[in-house]
């Protein structure tokens, strides 16, 4: 794969993507909102609740309120690598994949940049990020830089995980059909990360680190950024993370190629 | 004139068939998968603050609150109208030039739909309720009170819905805002706490404003939570809601019909 001409070409691909945010400009600033107003609600459902215990089980207000945050910055990061794979049904039954085959590209880079939002990274990714400081100031929390770095480390893990683990359910498409069903009951888990997920039981927190890893996505970044964990247990966070990343990933391209094999076969 | 819509009702459930798995996966999977976390946090938040009672609900009373509202949330949704597309695309231009009235045509549709969907989540409601030895209430007049206010409130999320969509007659896309106004009256329901909870305040505001009435009513009454005279005002204030949106409804249909290009129609 030429990696110097795929990065030029990512790089109009989220250029023509960016256009699109600046032609729907009044959509753009409602979503923009909506998210600002979904995390005011939030703040205000958690003050609601501990109002007259200042803290939940041990976690304080304000780290409670980095968990949505951390999971929305994560949300705009992947909508820019993997919304081609999750809908990779629509594109096979729209017949835009036969498309993507006939250009001298990478298939998969194909599916991966054609079909990026933009969206969701300024209004979730940006906007995450700007409230992620504004929480730290205003609950005056103490972050050193080795936190922030590990905690950006841990939660890009966990993206690359999301990624690989939703998308292997996404590829099954290739051989069932119509998968959106299947999306939207793995994405129904999304609703757990805005909870401290170390209160729950521990088979759900285990399916939490290695199938649907929004411990990795929100509990670990948020205690590595307040230095609660220690750094013999955040590096084996980031091991364990690489490991789980090297299986998925595997598992991952053996099937995305034995899908595109299936498929062509199947056309041809 | 019936005739004609209960054409689009049977048209409506066959286009359902196409999406079995989905309405399966949703009710048989997502839907418990909410009363999982429910029961969850709830718990927690009860022994976290070591209370019997929060804003006048025991624990196993706020959790049957939160698997009906979620249950409910099923038929009285609010999000981005199919109308906002039509307008959008030029797919209306088709239905201002046929004998029926779009805005009818597109409520039988989606109470179709969303009673079908519902009608598949009922199965884990009742099993939910069975197997968590839920208190489910049988005051057979607060159950009356329930549907007749369940019924005003699938026409007022209708209403509000449709209200959202008339404003693409000026705005290209209108996605966003939907998106956040769903957002918003989801909080202002009682979708994501009951009303009771919140401070004074906040409960005022939710006096004065109709999204209590699609959510929080019907299951408080349902829950034995007011006298029987609260619940008709409840109820009637809910109607009142309704005509008002609807009449606004209508002023903005008219007017965002002068507005429409039919672009792509």
């Amino acid at each position: 794969m030429d990696i110097k001409k795929h990065t030029k070409l990512w790089f109009r691909y989220f250029w023509i993507k960016l256009k699109e945010i600046h032609e729907y400009k009044f959509n753009a600033l409602m979503l923009s909102m909506g998210f600002i107003i979904q995390m005011v609600l939030w703040i205000f459902f958690w003050q609601v609740l501990l109002q007259s215990k200042p803290t939940f089980h041990g976690w304080t207000l304000g780290e409670l309120i980095l968990l949505p945050i951390f999971l929305r910055i994560v949300w705009g990061l992947q909508s820019l690598t993997s919304m081609g794979l999750l809908s990779i049904d629509e594109i096979i039954l729209d017949g835009d994949l036969d498309k993507l085959l006939a250009r001298p590209i990478n298939t998969f880079f194909g599916v991966v940049s054609e079909y990026m939002q933009v969206w969701e990274l300024f209004f979730g990714g940006v906007a995450g990020i700007i409230l992620l400081i504004l929480v730290v100031i205003v609950f005056q929390m103490e972050v050193t830089l080795l936190g922030i770095l590990s905690s950006i480390i841990i939660a890009l893990l966990g993206l690359i995980i999301m990624v690989l683990t939703t998308s292997i359910l996404a590829i099954s498409a290739f051989w069932i059909g119509r998968v959106e069903s299947l999306m939207n009951m793995i994405m129904s888990f999304d609703k757990f990360g805005d909870y401290p997920l170390t209160l729950f039981p521990m088979g759900f927190q285990i399916f939490f680190v290695f199938f649907y890893p929004l411990m990795f996505v929100t509990v670990w970044p948020v205690k590595t950024l307040l230095g609660q964990i220690s750094l013999i247990n955040t590096i084996g966070i980031i091991i364990g993370g690489i490991v789980i990343i090297t299986i998925w990933a595997f598992i991952f391209n053996i099937l995305w190629k034995k899908g595109i094999k299936r498929y062509e076969s199947g056309n041809g | 004139m019936i005739k004609k819509y209960l054409a689009f009702a049977r048209t409506s459930i066959k286009e359902l068939n196409e999406y079995k798995a989905e309405f399966l996966a949703s009710a048989f999977f997502v839907y418990p998968i909410t009363i999982i976390a429910s029961i969850i946090i709830w718990k927690l938040v009860y022994s976290n603050l070591g209370v019997d009672s929060l804003g006048g609900f025991t624990l196993n009373e706020i959790i049957l609150y939160s698997i009906i509202v979620a249950f409910i949330d099923k038929f009285v949704k609010i999000k981005n109208s199919r109308t906002s597309r039509d307008i959008q695309d030029g797919k209306l231009s088709r239905d201002l030039c046929r004998p029926y009235s779009h805005n009818i045509k597109r409520y039988i549709q989606a109470v179709t739909k969303r009673g079908v969907s519902a009608s598949f989540a009922l199965i884990i409601l009742v099993l939910a309720i069975i197997l968590l030895k839920l208190p489910f209430p049988k005051d057979p007049i607060n159950i009356i009170l329930t549907i007749l206010t369940l019924i005003n409130a699938t026409i007022l999320a209708f209403v509000i819905v449709q209200i959202f969509a008339y404003i693409t007659f000026w705005f290209k896309a209108n996605f966003g805002f939907g998106v956040m106004m769903s957002i918003i009256m989801d909080f202002m329901s009682g979708k994501t706490l009951p009303i009771s909870i919140f401070p004074g305040w906040f409960q005022t505001i939710s006096g004065f404003l109709p999204f209590q009435s699609l959510k929080y009513i019907p299951v408080a009454i349902l829950l034995n939570k007011f006298t029987y005279t609260q619940s008709i005002e409840y109820l009637l204030i809910g109607i009142g809601w309704t005509i008002i949106l609807i009449l606004i409804a209508r002023f903005m249909w008219k007017k965002g019909l002068k507005e429409y290009e039919a672009q792509g129609g």
